[in-house]
């Protein structure tokens, strides 16, 4: 009997004694993590936690806790994104196609990201489609594309994300942001000063890809007929405007276009914020816009706005929980 | 002595395993270059959409029938099990849950093809989503745990503002109204009573309207008194419609209503639209549609009469309820459509 309970108790110990080891590992972890992040040898990686700090207004204390204001000014600033001006005389010259197809590719980083890409051979049946509703809500990007009888579009520019005072992240995808440009005709701008040079997503009538700082008195001087502002743009006239560093927005959903020396238009949207996909920074999108061989390309609105639409249904996995978002304006394909 | 060197085990545990991970991500994860594998799909200007028009059958012991927004789609519970069938194909689907779960209570969103589900299990209820045109089902929050009777009675969500309010009620009569928003986050809204009716969701705004059931009142959340109106004194909620307009029902006597309240938060209720019905009617007979239409249900007749017009539309069987354009119901165990448009 003795001998039983003793080792019964001896068991006991021991379980207790797991558990709590379990515990101070646990311990030691949570009290040399943020000391490792912040002060190790892993630039990546401090580097994502404090860009994704620093971009939320209610997180930046997880960053501002360990480094001063200094430091963490100088790891935002290694992400140099070169302002590249396109020019006037360097854009591209788009001859006759009558190819009217349309290529798909699905992408995948490993574990990282995946993400769709639409080739369209054609520029010129590339346009900007809005919102019916423009000031009071969005339209879903695959709304937009029917209301244009397009085959396929991508989410294109931004807005303000709140519907109520005090109400964030409530945005109903109709208050837009800066210019909507849509057939040659301003459907929404609150941009004063022509001469005031804004990151600009254009097509012209020539069917050329406008992408960078742009006045409203460049659009006009070139063409243009259907605009979004939203940037910053990734590759210009062949190379890549991020220097060094990922880009500096963090890793996230993302959407973009791009356009080839021939011509053709480069759709790109990437999932992200789930398990299957976490997401790309605003480098991987360069470097996939390179690949795919982008003489020009622009980030568009990413996040829960980041949608892609093709052939009748979304391909991409929006990662709002209520599904696709509405949008301000889109990027479509016309039949 | 033994402790001391099995703390500093600890302790190198922690560091090798939080030095790999590190490494990992820093080197792996984060790489600036990471190499991209690209797959062609083809052509995808080629449309192979292929269209049959099947009947829909729905079995007599189905429960709990709602169609999806343009029903495409009619959902309903057989045992414990959730069926969806497409009305256009008839193919039906059993949504799959983990071991475990029971559904507590499901509901179409407005505008898709894609159903919030309270999913419960033993204690825990948590909301998840089901995507039926991509056959696609993911966790969205857990609410807590709660007391066994606990359920979740009602979901209202507005795709527009990603906002989602849950009621959650227990046998005796306490209610509470929890609000999921797009990143997930969750929190319980203060409501003035704790016996909630019927709710529902402003679509512009991060707003929902809910029914005081004790005291016959409908009352807007984050302001604290009720919604009156002049020579009335016990009112229920009728519906939102698309342009945020709330429809007031104006209880009388013998709980008919006579006459409908309605209009937005952005004008005085007094300067609120009064639409009289002409005759008694019980509120499971008022129907409002999502462009703001009215509708009086006869279901002796079975027809749907507007206010407004007076014109009548003749429906087949049992009314099941009304989608965007049309009105569901069943005849002799077939699924019908009937439309409200052309009608």
């Amino acid at each position: 009997m003795n001998l039983i309970n003793k080792s019964k108790i001896k068991k006991r110990h021991k379980f207790r004694n797991i558990i709590f080891y379990i515990i101070l590992i646990l311990l030691v972890t949570g009290v040399t993590a943020p000391l490792i992040i912040f002060y190790g040898p892993f630039n990546n990686v401090k580097k994502i936690i404090v860009d994704s700090a620093m971009t939320t207004l209610s997180h930046q204390w997880i960053a501002t806790m360990f480094l001063s204001d200094a430091e963490i000014q100088k790891i935002r600033d290694e992400d140099t994104i070169q302002m590249m001006q396109q020019g006037n005389d360097k854009l591209i010259h788009v001859g006759n196609i009558h190819n009217k197809s349309i290529e798909r590719y699905d992408i995948s980083s490993g574990i990282k990201f995946s993400g769709y890409i639409l080739v369209i051979q054609d520029p010129t049946r590339v346009k900007v489609g809005y919102s019916g509703k423009l000031g009071t809500e969005g339209e879903l990007t695959s709304q937009i594309a029917k209301d244009n009888g397009a085959i396929a579009a991508i989410n294109a520019g931004g807005f303000s994300d709140s519907s109520s005072v005090n109400s964030k992240w409530t945005g109903t995808g109709g208050l837009a942001e800066g210019l909507i440009m849509s057939n040659g005709v301003i459907k929404f701008s609150d941009i004063k000063d022509p001469n005031k040079k804004i990151d600009i997503t254009a097509i012209t009538n020539k069917g050329q890809l406008l992408v960078g700082p742009r006045s409203m008195n460049d659009l006009e001087k070139l063409g243009a007929t259907d605009a979004v502002s939203f940037g910053p743009a990734l590759v210009v006239n062949g190379q890549g405007t991020i220097k060094s560093g990922d880009g500096g927005w963090g890793i996230a959903p993302r959407t973009a276009i791009g356009q080839r020396n021939d011509g053709a238009i480069i759709l790109l949207v990437i999932d992200g914020r789930t398990t299957q996909s976490f997401g790309a920074s605003l480098k991987d999108v360069q470097n996939i816009m390179l690949q795919y061989g982008a003489y020009n390309a622009s980030n568009l609105d990413g996040g829960s706005s980041a949608t892609m639409y093709s052939n009748g249904s979304i391909i991409n996995n929006p990662c709002d929980p209520l599904g696709e978002r509405a949008v301000p304006s889109a990027f479509v394909v016309k039949a | 002595m033994k402790v001391f060197k099995n703390i500093i085990l600890c302790i190198v545990v922690s560091l090798t395993i939080q030095m790999a991970g590190f490494f990992y991500v820093n080197n792996y994860f984060l790489d600036l270059n990471a190499s991209i594998v690209s797959q062609k799909v083809g052509d995808s200007s080629v449309n192979n959409k292929t269209a049959s028009n099947n009947e829909t059958k729905v079995p007599s012991n189905a429960k709990s029938i709602n169609t999806s927004y343009d029903a495409s789609y009619i959902a309903y519970y057989l045992g414990d099990e959730l069926y969806i069938v497409n009305t256009k194909t008839g193919k039906n689907t059993n949504v799959s849950f983990s071991k475990g779960v029971k559904i507590s209570f499901y509901k179409w969103l407005p505008d898709r093809n894609r159903m919030l589900i309270a999913e419960k299990k033993t204690d825990t209820l948590s909301i998840s989503y089901y995507d039926i045109d991509k056959a696609q089902k993911d966790s969205i929050a857990d609410l807590g745990a709660f007391s066994p009777s606990v359920e979740v009675k009602d979901i209202e969500a507005s795709p527009l503002t990603n906002v989602i309010y849950i009621k959650v009620a227990n046998s005796v009569k306490s209610d509470a109204i929890y609000w999921v928003n797009i990143m997930k986050s969750k929190k319980i809204i203060p409501t003035e009573t704790s016996n909630i009716g019927k709710i529902e969701v402003i679509p512009h705004e991060d707003k929902m309207v809910y029914e005081d059931i004790t005291g016959n009142k409908v009352y807007v959340t984050g302001i604290r008194s009720a919604l009156s109106f002049f020579g009335s004194t016990k009112t229920c909620l009728l519906e939102t419609d698309n342009n945020d307009n709330i429809y007031i029902g104006n209880i009388d006597a013998n709980n008919n209503i006579d006459k409908i309240f309605f209009g937005t938060l952005k004008e005085n209720t007094s300067s609120w639209k009064i639409l009289q019905l002409g005759t008694l009617v019980s509120k499971e007979n008022i129907l409002v549609t999502a462009s703001g239409k009215v509708y009086i249900k006869d279901n002796l007749k079975s027809i749907l009469k507007e206010v407004k017009t007076g014109k009548e539309i003749a429906y087949r069987g049992i009314f099941l309820q009304a989608y965007s354009d049309g009105i569901a119901s069943l005849s002799n165990g077939m699924f019908v459509k009937t439309s409200l448009i052309r009608g």
